[in-house]
């Protein structure tokens, strides 16, 4: 498939009609489209998904209603006419395929108030509408367009496959094995069971037309229409089971978005939790405390006894040290009694003069007076009684204890508050998100993985059952081939379909095998390619077609970055083109956006060998033309660039760069 | 891309033929080989490659029958005339 031309109409910001010519020679394949953020770059992407599939896809992968489509001018001016007009070619033919939504009455509210109107024509001629559904899928089949059309922004989408093997084999390996071919297998296996039903029904009816032992016709009848209706329940099942887990990725990615917003709910909640049981905590301190306090009842006047106490022995060290200066005055007082009689002096022997007699007398006057204001001996036991008094309830230890109620008491009290701020912190950010509905949403996330896990499990039932009905079946067939008179060739040909259908059936692992090898050999060989790392030498492949990088000593890199995610994937994406049973266009929306300078010059010098038409519609941030364009050598067939004209703001067009 | 779809058809016939290969050296029928040929199984993969995405399987369903309604005539209108 190649594009030739791409005519856009109201589409997105697009407004009225344009028409760009996409077609370039495999010698140049390269189209690129310049454009700054929101100016349509997804919307060329989604146009032409739009046209082939009849679903545009916003930036979360969700389907976008058609009234987000139509363009805003157009809209205001009642013009609810949207459409994409595709032409390629594929195999030879040259093919226009037209998609047209139309509001029918008035403003639209939804998708049910458009009409579309699509029409096909190949090599000028119309196609039936039933019909176009298929052609297009035979062309370039849906499950398969994801690696084709893609996004770079959601090459998560991709990178999520490499981590989680148990999604990946319900949604993307099942559109890898059809990019690589398997289907052809498992469709003509199931010719081979419907044409061996076919083949005995016409065996038996040739039997019961000679009425020749019906019995084991009739086993045969019975035995296959249980078979049947197990297939057919069987059938159902599946259905059921893809669509649970359609709904199980759906659910998960909007939990995915919501996990923030989840895990500040359940922070809120802890911290609630957490608060309740340290408020529990502190009302128990709390009582701890009153019941000392109870029972100690003097511990608030503790630092005042204390202080009392440090006062009272420090008078009576002044006042014992006053009583023993009055004990030496008292000697003293004695001799100079003693002197003043007159005679010598009691201490030299000396004679004492007159004038020393009145020195003496006024010495003893003041003495007599010192010894007058002295404290008594009963002042300094009273101070005594009261240190021990006072000392006794300035005891520290129930003190201490309430001391530590206090300060825990605190602690609490500033940890509930700090949970308090926290939760209410969160609560704010909360607030614009309904939790309840995010509540709900894990709710039917766990109903619909049950559900999903009780489908798988009747399944496997069902695929015993089936397997043992078969067997039941080839028996029975067995001995009606052998039936004298039935066709011989009617039986040896319902036994051919059954051969077939067990070898076709066996060449399935095998073919899986062998594809699984084909692309990690591709993919390592690209992602040599790409990667600037040179110890970093080869990817591996599980089962689920989820890849691992191998160093060159064969140890596997178990942490990636984010640009080194976006390689794998890339090298994943090129190793599938390379092996894919249908050849396409490679349209790739801001597919550098993770990509350091030297990684990107590899991937851009690589891009030319991606497929013979490359279209890629890069931003000034990611891919600046003076610097990067060399890189891509002569391999540029077509550029053009969107802009805006000066005299509107959200309409888009688009220019040829010479 | 030059190589559409060269690479997963010819691992696809690979595979088949192993497939074959084993089956008939589980199988104690003699007849088994000359019906279910190599050229059988390469001309149903061959149909198998033309309708993978084709909507309408009742054309490629009918030349399967053909395909193998003729190798079982083959088979059994020659070891007739050997009896």
């Amino acid at each position: 498939m190649r594009l030739q031309h791409l005519t856009l109409n109201n589409f997105g910001p697009y407004l009225g009609e344009q028409r760009l010519s996409l077609s370039v020679d495999p010698s140049a394949p390269i189209v690129i489209f310049y454009g700054e953020n929101l100016f349509g770059k997804t919307t060329l992407l989604n146009a032409i998904r739009w046209c082939l599939y009849e679903t545009a896809l916003d930036r979360r992968g969700e389907r976008m209603p058609l009234t987000e489509l139509v363009n805003y001018e157009a809209a205001d001016a009642k013009n609810w006419v949207t459409g994409v007009t595709l032409e390629f070619s594929h195999h030879g033919q040259t093919f226009v395929l037209e998609r047209q939504a139309q509001a029918e009455a008035g403003e639209p509210l939804d998708d049910g108030d458009f009409r579309i109107v699509t029409q096909l024509r190949v090599d000028g001629q119309y196609k039936a509408q039933q019909d176009i559904k298929g052609i297009i899928d035979s062309v370039l089949h849906r499950d398969i367009s994801d690696f084709f059309l893609f996004d770079g922004e959601m090459l998560g989408r991709y990178e999520e496959l490499l981590h989680d093997d148990a999604r990946a084999a319900s949604v993307i390996r099942d559109s890898i094995e059809q990019i690589l071919g398997l289907p052809a297998l498992s469709m003509i296996q199931a010719d081979f069971g419907e044409l061996e039903a076919a083949a005995m029904k016409r065996h038996r009816q040739a039997l019961e037309a000679q009425r020749r032992d019906a019995t084991i016709a009739r086993r045969a009848e019975e035995a296959t229409a249980e078979r049947d209706s197990i297939k057919k329940n069987l059938e159902e099942l599946r259905v059921l089971l893809n669509t649970e887990l359609g709904e199980r990725e759906r659910l998960r990615l909007q939990l995915q978005r919501y996990a923030e917003v989840q895990a500040d709910a359940e922070q809120v909640a802890e911290l609630e939790a957490e608060g309740e049981a340290l408020e529990g905590q502190r009302g128990s301190v709390s009582a701890e405390r009153r019941r000392t306090l109870s029972v100690n009842w003097w511990i608030p006047i503790i630092a005042t006894a204390a202080e009392r106490v440090r006062r009272a022995q420090l008078d009576l060290v002044a006042a014992s040290e006053e009583v023993a200066a009055s004990a030496r005055r008292e000697v003293e007082l004695a001799q100079l009694k003693a002197a003043v009689q007159g005679g010598p002096c009691p201490l030299c022997g000396a004679d004492i003069g007159q004038d020393h007699v009145a020195q003496l007398h006024d010495r003893l006057s003041s003495l007599e007076a010192d010894l007058r204001s002295s404290p008594a001996g009963a002042q300094l036991a009273s101070l005594g009684a009261v240190v021990d008094a006072l000392a006794k309830v300035a005891d520290s230890g129930p003190a201490e204890v309430l001391l530590g109620s206090d300060q825990e008491y605190r602690r609490l009290g500033i940890e509930i508050r700090k949970r308090k701020r926290k939760a209410e912190r969160l609560r704010q950010r909360l607030r614009d998100h309904d939790v309840e509905a995010i509540s709900s949403l894990q709710y039917s996330y766990d109903a619909v993985v049950e559900r999903a896990r009780a489908a798988s499990d009747q399944i496997t039932q069902d695929e015993k059952r089936l397997s043992e009905k078969e067997g039941e079946l080839r028996r029975i067939q067995g001995q009606l081939r052998h039936q004298p008179g039935a066709n011989p060739r009617t039986g040896a040909e319902a036994r051919t379909y059954t051969i077939l259908g067990e070898v076709f059936g066996r060449a399935m692992n095998g073919f899986r095998d062998r594809m699984r090898i084909q692309v990690e050999s591709a993919a390592s060989e690209i992602f040599r390619q790409l990667i600037a790392a040179p110890d970093l030498t080869s990817l591996s492949i599980n089962e689920q077609f989820g890849l691992r990088i191998h160093t060159d000593t064969g140890r596997e890199l178990t942490t990636r970055s984010a640009g080194a995610e976006q390689i794998v994937a890339l090298s994943l994406i090129g190793a599938l083109n390379h092996c894919a049973v249908r050849e396409g266009p490679i349209v790739m929306d801001t597919p550098f956006g993770r990509l350091d300078r030297r990684h990107r010059r590899r991937i851009l010098e690589y891009l030319p060998q991606l497929g013979p038409q490359v279209i890629f519609l890069v931003q000034s941030g990611e891919f600046e033309r003076d610097r990067d364009l060399a890189y891509l050598g002569a391999k540029v067939g077509l550029e053009y660039e969107l802009f805006r004209p000066e005299d509107r703001s959200t309409r888009t067009e688009v220019r040829k760069v010479v | 891309m030059s190589a559409e779809s060269e690479i997963s058809e010819t691992e696809a016939r690979a595979a088949v033929l192993d497939a074959r290969a084993q089956y008939l050296d589980t199988s104690d029928d003699p007849e088994v080989s000359s019906i279910v040929s190599t050229d059988l199984v390469g001309e149903m993969l061959d149909l198998a490659w033309l309708h993978q995405f084709a909507d309408d399987r009742t054309v490629v369903q009918r030349a399967i029958r053909e395909a193998v309604v003729d190798r079982v005539t083959q088979v059994i209108d020659l070891k007739g005339s050997l009896e």
